[in-house]
């Protein structure tokens, strides 16, 4: 597998995770979580478009579309209410100027800096 | 030789019998006169300008006689706004259409959510709308809130374009956290876009205007200058700013000399957003370009049809659902009959009113500030490893749960959490709190039990991980420090 495909798919099992755990914080009514789960849905799309571009072997591409197939699934489940807004605009949320979801846990992807 | 008209009035008892007032009064616009007078008369002549509506340009005086240099006024051009000014809907209030000025004022508050009914009543804040009130009531043009980098941007200049006559925009109010939309417009003003539809040189994280052409928006940033009261909330200065933006005469406000200067001289641009993009803050920073593309082609044909479709499949699933929702509500009713409950359906309505029992509930004490305080600190620590357990957990499983540095994060993590319990005893909260905390603080220790905590070799230098200088485990327990507040 190519280290970008293999560092992206690291990257995306490091960020879904606390994405889900915040969902049950606050930060489910919150514009921060669903732009963060945009994000990786998007993410995970224009990885999957990369791959089809790809010259992987045929077996290694199936088995990376099956692990980006299986994040999509992860992101599609975290859960965001239906209306969401600004949790610090609305005043509930008062952790200073970072947003968990974006900032913490949608920047781990920026642990990332190769290839 | 000058070509400027002279008149010679000296030695003349009166201005009106030497012609000056009716020379003045036929003045065409632009047009200058010089009349060389006694100086007694000077205090008279000044009067008659004034009342003919013309204006002294120099004075000069020579033994005793004065020679004015005078001109009839320009007068200020007012046109009418576009039809359907303000074409774009929002939360603003509208003034005097010829005034000179607009106001935005920023909204740092949740908007109201539409399938939420507890929501539904939120407004906005007092201050906020005393401050657009006061705007209008003042003389502005429009004076509303905004809130967003990118549509709220959008809706302005579409308003704004619609009407030359305004050409100041007064920015007040506290910046939108999150949105950064002060900095956007400022940014818009002084340096424009860039060919991804972004404005450039701006905090903001979405600050990308997809629904507006781009005329619209070069004549928004020639059109209007801005008036940058960003972080006032005072209502006074807002007062005072528009006051300054429709003096006649050059007034000084703060650092800006402002005067109406008149309509901008080209037609009003009747624009509506074309919402191609409606969610522009979900916009990834690799869709720019093909976006930016799709917006100078325009919808084709084909995607006109399907937008259509979907618009009509949706309002179909729509009613269908209401139906539905109908239906299942009639069923209900009748379920409860075959069970015997129609009596209860159909009882009539006893009002029966009972003896007032007074009952003492046992009162919650109230939190002090200081204990409020401490329970956010706590809590807001708390939110914070919660979303850092969950990384280190997902970590464990990749190769960092050999390694080195997730190990050593989670080690950290579990001294820092030691250290919460320690200062959780020291708190002056009330007990039932810290009961909860701590048990909340057990359970991130139990789980830290779960996970790596005896170092091996780095993997970057086992040569397995190569993501570049970062570092997943760090990067997780980094997430901590985006908690700031409250200080302790």
């Amino acid at each position: 597998m190519s280290v970008h495909f293999k560092n992206q798919l690291r990257g995306y099992s490091v960020v879904i995770p606390p994405l889900q755990a915040l969902s049950r914080d606050l930060c489910k009514k919150c514009i921060g979580l669903e732009g963060a789960k945009t994000k990786v849905i998007k993410g995970l799309k224009k990885l999957r478009m990369d791959l089809e571009n790809s010259s992987l072997p045929e077996g290694e591409k199936e088995d990376v579309a099956s692990r980006i197939n299986r994040l999509s699934e992860m992101a599609e489940e975290i859960d965001v209410a239906e209306e969401t807004t600004c949790q610090k605009t609305a005043g509930n949320c008062k952790i200073g100027q970072a947003c968990l979801p974006l900032d913490g846990a949608w920047g781990l992807m920026k642990q990332i800096a190769e290839p | 030789m000058s070509d400027v008209e002279a008149m010679d009035v000296r030695g003349a008892c009166c201005l009106s019998t030497a012609g000056v007032s009716d020379r003045l009064e036929s003045l065409s616009e632009g047009e200058i006169l010089e009349v060389v007078l006694d100086e007694t008369m000077y205090d008279a002549l000044a009067e008659l300008v004034r009342e003919k509506n013309c204006e002294i340009l120099e004075t000069k005086k020579e033994d005793n006689a004065v020679m004015v240099r005078l001109q009839k006024k320009k007068r200020m051009l007012k046109v009418k706004p576009s039809a359907g000014y303000p074409t774009e809907e929002g939360s603003y209030l509208r003034g005097n259409e010829f005034s000179p000025v607009a106001v935005a004022v920023l909204l740092n508050a949740p908007r109201p959510l539409p399938n939420q009914p507890d929501t539904k009543d939120i407004k906005i804040p007092p201050e906020i709308e005393n401050l657009v009130r006061v705007a209008v009531e003042t003389g502005a043009a429009l004076a509303g809130t905004l809130q967003t980098e990118n549509i709220g941007i959008e809706k302005l200049i579409s308003n704004v374009v619609g009407n030359p006559n305004i050409r100041y925009l007064v920015l007040c109010g506290a910046e939108v956290e999150g949105h950064k939309t002060g900095d956007a417009l400022k940014a818009l003003l002084k340096n424009g876009i860039n060919d991804r539809r972004t404005i450039i040189g701006t905090k903001a994280p979405t600050a990308y205007l997809f629904n507006i052409p781009l005329e619209a928006i070069e004549r928004f940033r020639e059109q209007v200058t801005l008036i940058d009261l960003l972080g006032e909330t005072n209502p006074e200065v807002i007062s005072k700013a528009v006051w300054s933006c429709y003096q006649e005469k050059p007034v000084q406000f703060k650092d800006y000399t402002l005067f109406d200067p008149g309509a901008y001289p080209k037609p009003a641009i009747s624009c509506r957003l074309s919402l191609m993009v409606e969610h522009p803050e979900e916009i990834e920073e690799w869709e720019l370009d093909e976006i930016a593309k799709k917006i100078k082609a325009g919808l084709t044909v084909e995607e006109k049809k399907v937008v259509e479709k979907v618009i009509t499949k949706d309002e179909k699933f729509a009613e269908i659902g209401k139906r539905l929702a109908k239906v299942s509500e009639e069923l209900l009713v009748i379920a409860k009959i075959f069970m015997g409950e129609e009596a209860a359906v159909e009882a009539p309505r006893v009002e029966v009113t009972a003896p007032r029992v007074e009952v003492t509930l046992p009162k919650e004490e109230a939190l002090s500030k200081v204990e409020e305080m401490e329970i956010l600190y706590f809590e807001n620590q708390l939110r914070g490893y919660n979303a850092v357990f969950a990384a280190f957990n997902a970590l464990k499983s990749d190769m960092c749960g050999g390694g080195l540095n997730l190990p050593l994060a989670v080690n950290k993590a579990i001294k820092k959490l030691e250290n919460l319990r320690q200062d959780l005893g020291k708190s002056p909260m009330p007990a039932k709190k810290k009961g909860e905390i701590d048990s909340r603080i057990n359970n991130f220790l139990k789980q830290a039990e779960e996970l790596p905590t005896e170092p091996g070799p780095c993997q970057k230098t086992a040569g397995n991980c190569k993501i570049g200088p970062g570092c997943f485990a760090n990067g997780a327990l980094d997430i901590l420090k985006l908690i700031t507040e409250p200080k302790r």
